[in-house]
This record gives C-alpha cells, structure tokens and sequence, in this order.
C-alpha cells in the first residue's frame, strides 16, 4: 500500500516537473524580413521573428542573443539605421537599440513615457510619438539621449517626413499636426475624421492618413492633405460607422495604397473613391498586419490568429495569389523588409 | 411569531424596492453557461484550525493551500482569483452566508481581499453542487459562513510582525449575554512588499528591491445574533473594509505607477426557524462596492461602484427520514456605475431552486434538482440536475454519480462597457457529469484516514473572451467551447493521542481543460489545454501538537502552466513550503502563544504569472493572547 502510494506521489512529481530550458544564442547569417511580435500586454513577451528569403526562420533572437533577457512589453514598431534596429517597446517605456546582424543590444533609449513610433527627421534627431504624454520625444539616436519634447495633446501615433515637415497624426484630436523639424514647433492643425492611426506619403510627396472613425463615432476615411498648402485634398470615406480603416501603407513605387478593414483592400493614388471588393479576402483569418515587399511588390499578412498562441506570416504575390506561409511570436504586428 | 412577521415584512419590502426597479432595469440578453460534470463530493471543509495559521492571510491562502483548487495571484497582497475544475476566474461563485458577492461588473472577487481572520467556517463547493446557492459557479463555489455560538466571552489580540515591512494587528471580542452573542473583529494591515528579487528584464539580471507594492488594508466585522430559543435564531452582521494598494509592475515594465483603492460594505439580516418536519431560513444583505483604479502614467482615473441588495427564503420539510424537500427562492438587484458605461445599469433577477432527496432500500438515495433563474426584461433558463449515491455500511463507502447544467450571464463589461462591450453575447452554458466515491479507513485504535476520489468531465459553450479589434479597442466575444475533465484526491489522516496529536491533509487535483474547436486550419489551439490552468497541483499539510508546543509544516506544488494557447510556451512548476513552529502558556484562563514561521522555505525563485516577481524566503512572527480561553 505504501510503495503503490509513494508510486503514485513521484508520477505526479516527474509529469508536472516541466522546466524552461536556457535560451541558447543563435547565429543571425542573411535574412529579409523582421517580424515584431507584440506579445500581450502586461506579459512581457514580446519577441522578434527573422525569416530568409530561403525559408529558414529564427524566433526570439533578441532573447536568446541577450542572454535570456525579455525584449519587453509590446514590442510596437521599429525603424533600421546606421546598422542599427531601434524597436519601440511601448509598455515597456523604451527603444531597445540593435546591433542589426548580431541582434545584440547595444543600448536603449529610455525616459519616454508610453513611446509608439519613431520618425527620423535629419541628421541623428527622430520624433517619437506617444500613447498617454501630451508630448513627443525628440531624440538622438547616436547618443541615445532624449533631447527635448514638443508639446503635443493625447495620443500620437504614426508619422511621416515630408520636406522637413513631420506630419502626425493626433489621435485623441481626429487632426493631423504639423511640426517644422527644424525649429521642432506646430505649424497647423488639419482636421480628419475620426481618430487617424496611419499615415504614408505618395510619390507627389503627398500625405495619406487613415482614419479608422473610432467606435461609432464617425466614417472611417482616407485623406489626402497637399504637403505644402496642408489643406485636405480629398476625403474617401466609407459610409458606415461599423467598419473600420487601419494599418493604411504605400508601395515602393508611392503610387498605391494599401489598408485593412477585416480584409486587405488595395487602390491608385488616382482613385476617387475607395474600392468596394478586397484585393486579399481574409477568408476568416485574423489580418492583424501586413508589408509590401520593397523589390517585388508582394504581400506578407500576419495573421495573430487568437492573440494567445504563435502568429503566421501569409505570403502573397502581386496579383494577390497565396505562394507560402511561415511561424512567427506572438501577436505578429510590425512587418520590416531589411534595407 | 411577531418576529417572524418582522422578517418577512423586511424581506417583501426589499422585494417590492426590486420590483419597483423593474421599469428602469436595462435589458440584456441573456448568457447562458452549459456545464458538464460529474459531481462525486460535494464539498471540502477548511479545517478551522488551519484558519488559524498565521501563513494563511486571507481566504486567497486557504483555498490554494488547503483544497485542490488553482489560485491564480499576482503576487503579495495583490489580485487573487480561484480557478475550480479548469473553468475560468469569473466562473467561481463566491458566497457569504448564502448570499453571492462576485462582483456584476466584472464577475470576479478578489480573494486577497477576505482576511481568513474574518472566517469562522469554509468550504468549496464543486461543479454542479453550487446550483444550491446560485447560478454562474460553472467551477463550483467557494462558501464563508459564521457560527452563531460561542464557549465562552472571550478578547483575542493577535500582533503579526514579518518580512517586507509586514505589520498586521487583530482583536476578536465575544461577548455572550443571556442569548444574545456579539461577536466583534476588528484588524488592520500594513506591508510594504519591499521584497528583493533579479530583475530578469534588464541587462545581467541585477538584484532590485520590488517598488510600488506597499499594502494597507483594515476592517471590521460584527456579528450580532439572538437564538432566541430552540426554534429561532436571528442574525445581523456588518462587515466593512478598506484596502489601499500600490500594484507593482512586471519585470519589462519600470515606470508604471498604479494604485487600486477597495471599498466595501456589507450588511446582512438573517433569520432561521425551525419547526417540527420543517425550517425556514430567510436572509436579505445590501451590499456596496466602490473600485478607485488610477494610473498616473496613463491618466487613467476609473472609479466603479457597484451596489446589490440580495434576498432568499429557503426552506427545507422533511415528511420522513427518506423524504427531504428543499426550495429556496432568490431575489437579486443589482446597480453599477462606471464612466464606461452609457449611464448606470440596473438589473433584476429571480431565481427558484427546488430538490428532492429520496432515500431507497440497501443504501441508494436519489437527488432531483432544479433552479430556474429568470433575468426580468430577459431571458430565463431552466437548469436541471439529477444525483444518484449509494452508501454501503458494510464496507463504509460512499458512491455518488452526478449530472447538471449551468449557466453564466455575461456580465455588464462583457455586455455594456464601451467600447467593446457586446450587447450580444450569448449565455456561456456548461453541462457537467461527476462521479466519486468516499471512503474512511480506520488504520489503528484512534488513527482514521478519510480519503475521497472525484472524477468529472464537462463542457462550456459560447465561452466568453475579450479579443482585439482593427477598430483599434478590445471587444467580448462567444469564441470558444471548451472542454474539461479531471480527478481529485484528498485524503486526511487524524490521530487524537493524548501526548501527540496528529493531522495530515493531503489534496491533488488534474485537471484537463482544452479549448474545442479552432478559428482556422493555421490555428494550433484545439486540442490545447487552457493558459494559467495547471494539469497537476497538490497540497500537502502536517500538524503536530505536544503539550504546549505545535508544529506545522505546507508544501503547495503547481504544476507548470501553458501561458500560449498552442502550449508551446510555459511557466515552470514551483513548489514552496512553508513551516511554522509554536509554543503557548496558559496563565490562569489566559493563554498567550508566540510563533515563528518560515515562508518559502527553500528561497524558491518562480513565477505564478509571467515576469511577475515574487517573494523568495521570508519570516512571520506571531504573538497571540487569548484572555478567558475555556
């Protein structure tokens, strides 16, 4: 009776005993494409996804590169320069700075508040736009110093540089501000619709914002705003206060654009209205984000599936033809094609 | 009789305040939960000795130290919510005298926040066998009830000095006059949390002191009751609380400053009387909440109130022994505000539950059972079940076989708050199948071994998750079935010698809960057990008491906990012991005891939720003086 007992107590011991192995560094040879993967929020398990053009793909390479450390806590957007991979890390208040083939951390930008995107604006000065501060970073990215903030109101989110104007998109205002990057002041405030997420510029160095209208609270659009009058040269809206507008990005060529709404809808510059069928239908995945290919012009969509388990990058050619797919983290939600 | 007519003119009065409600209740539409599960035990008591254990605080320690149930906790101090049979924290009833205090808006309560001091009696309830109580404990309950009697007048002054800046203070008063009995607690808490731990997130992993985690919390808990004679008894009890705490960060977030300020009142009536082949039971409480929740990095200020008033009458007649009646009706009404909602919600419900308990030749005894929850202006559900045992007097075991259904209604975050809250959900319903047998064994003279094996098996549909949007705001969705199986073991070992007195507790449960169905074919979830639900965890607990001297020692294992749906990724297991060591003196009707014990013995480093620090070794001492102890 004893033995049958102690048999039984050391089963349960040896099957629920599951350890978390050590990461062990790996070797970052050529890749294409950097995928961040968000994680959930308060979990800190954001990660970064390297894929090859050959297929080879290589998860958590900032963790296993660092000795283990977390990359942190939403990992929201990055830029490359200078060798370097400045990737904000939203919740966890700081720009993680990359050695861009070690994917060794050589530093990190740290003071900000609840940062979102970054926008080089000449020189080693970038903006960093935030979700909660009523202001935007300025920093250097050589010394990785925070230089001064420009007062701004709410949540600012991405941004573009057109001839040394930074244009924002000020979310909580539903306007677009405009700041001279010399001087770091505002220069004009452009009304949009309702709460503008995602900006881009064309090939006229004209400025594209999205408006996703919030929830209910107004069309969701897509602006045009001439970047020297700044006035509003065209407004496509979609009728219909439950849909949405978001994640709205340009070609290589700046003369199409791209956007989500459920699906991943696609038009000219030229159009005057916004198209009505998609030009990748999601088919009940969960399009989370995507990138245009810089050389070839296809399509990468990462899907976050349920937000809780590994995420799918789908790979789709020019005419909107799947032709593969690979593993990512969690919550793959910035798609970056290495320059 | 006069009393009596009291009573239940208090009772129709509150009725007729819900009543009146009722036009300006906001309609919802129903969630309705489909459980399945075997119920084979119906409950496991706390041993009120073990309440008594300086290393258990709050209800949060018993239950996870002392039952096979998953506590999911944040860390010292902070939120702590219960995880039964693998069903989610919103699916735990949690019951005070009868009366539900989960919370309308967000389903949950906090465990932390229910100092084990305040507890007389406890217990949890599993699957089905919680539908006595109320709808929506898919899991099953977790029961706090008071003792009406007392020994004798007594003062308890306890003083609590421990590690991190920890300093709790707690005074009972019994009093007992002719028949009336006061009893009175009164405690207050202070800690700072301040605790050292590797900072995992950073560069070399350097050691850092935990910021922002200072805790202080006080209460007061009366309960006054006139057992007036044999056949009636009456009770009014207030309990009102305070908690104000700093939340600290996980380990990749440094510069978030947050704070929570919990309110709470609770006052409660209630009556029993008892009558040749019958007793009657009515009781009404009035609850109010108030959670102040700032964020200085955010901005964010959100305060939520929540007020309840809760009535029951319940009845019980027996025409013989093996004939047992029970009805018992509900008459809940519910208030909240919070700026996220479009004005405050109000909501009514009546809920009826009748069983009868038939007693057969050789040993079976069938249970049939209903409650019928109606939410006014909704929807209304009928919820069934049916239980089959079997004693058997000659080999001294108990077998019973189970079958029921619940029902979770979404709650108002689910349902109201903006955005993502989604007017449309459906009821989450479960369908639960149980099976279990209890045997005592008498191993020598004054040796008895008690042990109980459960099996259950069950099902949610329209589980309720909160997913993201590209509108850019999370929103509640019926998106999973899940489905649920698992074995419990406790067995309780209790030697009464006259030097040496023994007990030895020992409960393990596995747990198999799996999501059901998959969004798509790239979807690795199916199959898949849930996040933050452990397949295995036990407990074990040993007392030994000589003379005036006491030892006791607790080791609570958990097993590793998937954090992905696809379960590649995972939270090692820990297992933490903790001992403590005592001595009284008795000084005429006095007794004073001083303790010493050791939390997390072998300074074990883990964490129970992601990049969450946690506490490793640390001290509590414990000065007790108890005045006229008979």
């Amino acid at each position: 009776m004893k033995s049958k007992f102690l048999f039984i107590i050391t089963s349960i011991i040896l099957f629920s005993c599951k350890e978390i192995d050590n990461p062990v560094p790996q070797v970052v040879e050529s890749y294409d494409v950097i995928v961040l993967n968000e994680g959930n929020f308060r979990s800190g398990n954001a990660s970064v996804s390297l894929y090859s053009n050959t297929g080879k793909v290589l998860d958590k390479v900032f963790q296993s590169n660092n000795n283990g450390r977390p990359l942190g806590d939403i990992a929201q957007s990055m830029i490359e320069k200078n060798g370097k991979a400045y990737i904000v890390i939203n919740n966890s208040n700081k720009i993680e700075v990359l050695d861009i083939k070690t994917f060794q951390s050589v530093g990190s930008i740290t003071g900000l508040n609840s940062p979102r995107y970054i926008l080089p604006v000449g020189g080693d000065k970038a903006y960093v736009s935030d979700l909660y501060q009523d202001e935007i970073h300025v920093v250097d990215l050589e010394s990785l110093a925070v230089l001064k903030t420009i007062e701004t109101k709410g949540w600012t989110e991405e941004m573009v540089l057109v001839n040394d104007k930074a244009f924002v998109c000020q979310v909580d205002s539903d306007q677009v501000w405009v700041f001279d990057v010399n001087e770091d002041t505002l220069m004009q405030k452009i009304n949009t619709n309702v709460s503008p997420l995602s900006i881009c510029k064309d090939i006229n160095n004209q400025v594209w914002v999205s408006c996703s209208g919030g929830f209910n609270l107004g069309f969701p659009a897509v602006i045009q705003i001439n970047s020297n009058s700044l006035q509003v040269e065209k407004k496509l809206e979609i009728k219909d206060e439950n849909k949405s507008i978001s994640n709205l990005k340009i070609n290589s060529d700046q003369d199409e654009l791209y956007y989500l709404s459920e699906e991943l809808y696609k038009f000219s510059i030229s159009d005057t209205s916004l198209p009505s069928a998609p030009f990748i239908s999601s088919q009940n995945r969960n399009f989370y984000d995507f990138g245009i290919e810089p050389v070839n012009g296809g399509v990468y969509i990462a899907d976050a599936i349920d937000y809780q388990q590994s995420g799918v990058i789908y790979q789709y050619n020019t005419i909107g033809q799947e032709i593969g797919n690979f593993r990512v983290g969690l919550i793959p939600g910035y798609i970056h094609f290495k320059e | 009789m006069k009393s009596l007519a009291c009573i239940l003119a208090l009772f129709c009065c509150i009725q007729a305040y819900t009543q009146q409600e009722l036009s300006d209740t906001i309609k919802i539409k129903a969630v309705s939960i489909k459980s399945e599960k075997v119920v084979v035990s119906n409950s496991t008591e706390i041993d009120s000795a073990i309440m008594l254990e300086p290393t258990n605080q709050s209800l949060a320690d018993l239950v996870s130290k002392q039952s096979p149930v998953f506590v999911k906790t944040y860390g010292i101090g902070s939120l702590a919510t219960v995880s039964l049979r693998g069903s989610g924290s919103t699916h735990t009833n949690i019951m005070w005298e009868g009366i539900q205090l989960n919370s309308s808006m967000n389903g949950l309560v906090d465990l932390s926040l229910f100092p084990s001091f305040f507890l007389e009696e406890a217990n949890v309830v599993y699957g089905t066998s919680s539908l006595e109580g109320a709808t929506g404990g898919i899991g099953g309950a977790v029961q706090m009830n008071s003792n009406s009697n007392i020994p004798e007048n007594s003062i308890l002054l306890n003083q609590q000095l421990g590690s991190f800046g920890f300093y709790n203070i707690q005074a009972a008063l019994n009093y007992k006059y002719k028949k009336l009995i006061s009893k009175t607690k009164v405690f207050r808490k202070t800690a700072n949390n301040n605790f050292i731990y590797n900072d995992i997130g950073q560069e070399e992993f350097p050691e850092r002191e935990l910021e922002n985690a200072k805790l202080n919390q006080y209460g007061i808990k009366q309960d006054i009751y006139w057992n007036r004679n044999e056949r009636s008894r009456y009770g009014v009890q207030f309990w009102y609380q305070k908690s104000d705490r700093s939340l600290p960060s996980i380990f990749t977030v440094n510069n978030v400053v947050e704070n929570q300020l919990d309110e709470s009142l609770r006052v409660l009536i209630n009556s029993k009387f008892y009558f040749k082949n019958s007793s009657l039971k009515l009781a009404s409480a009035v609850l109010k909440e108030q959670v102040d929740y700032n964020n200085e990095v955010a901005g964010i200020n959100s305060i939520s109130k929540g007020f309840d008033s809760k009535s029951y009458i319940e009845y019980e007649r027996k025409w013989n022994p093996d004939l047992v009646l029970k009805a018992k009706s509900n008459l809940d009404f519910s208030r909240a505000e919070q700026a996220a909602f479009d004005g405050d919600l109000k909501q009514s419900r009546v809920s009826n539950f009748v069983s009868l308990n038939k007693k057969f030749n050789k040993g079976f005894s069938l249970e049939a059972l209903t409650r019928n929850e109606n939410i006014i202006g909704e929807e209304s559900f009928i919820l069934p079940a049916v239980q089959l045992s079997h004693k058997s007097k000659k080999y001294k075991i108990t077998s019973i076989a189970k079958w029921g259904k619940n029902l979770k209604y979404p709650t108002w975050n689910d349902s109201y708050w903006i955005p993502g809250g989604n007017p449309n959900l459906m009821a989450e319903q479960s369908s639960t199948v149980e099976v279990g047998v209890q045997k005592v064994f008498k191993l020598y003279k004054r040796i008895e071994l008690e042990t109980e094996l459960n099996l259950c098996k069950s099902e949610i549909e329209n589980y309720i998750l909160w997913r993201p949007t590209n509108l850019g705001f999370w929103q509640a969705l019926n998106l999973k079935n899940v489905e649920s199986e698992g074995v419990e073991f406790n067995a309780k070992l209790k030697s009464v010698d006259s030097k040496l007195k023994k007990l030895i507790s020992f409960n393990y449960s596995y747990v198999s809960s799996v999501n059901g169905n998959s969004e798509h074919e790239f979807d690795q979830s199916e199959g898949k057990q849930l996040i933050y639900i452990p397949e295995h965890q036990y407990n074990v607990y040993l007392k030994l008491d000589y003379k005036r001297y006491s030892f006791s020692y607790n080791n609570q294992f958990v097993g590793a906990r998937y954090t992905t749906t696809d379960n590649t990724e995972f939270l090692s297991y820990y297992s933490l012991h903790d001992i403590t060591f005592s001595k009284s003196w008795k000084l005429k009707k006095n007794r004073i005891e001083l303790g010493f014990s050791i939390m997390n013995l072998l300074d074990v480093e883990y964490q129970a939720i992601q990049w969450r620090p946690m506490p490793g070794r640390n001290y509590l001492l414990n000065l007790r003086y108890k005045i006229n102890e008979k």
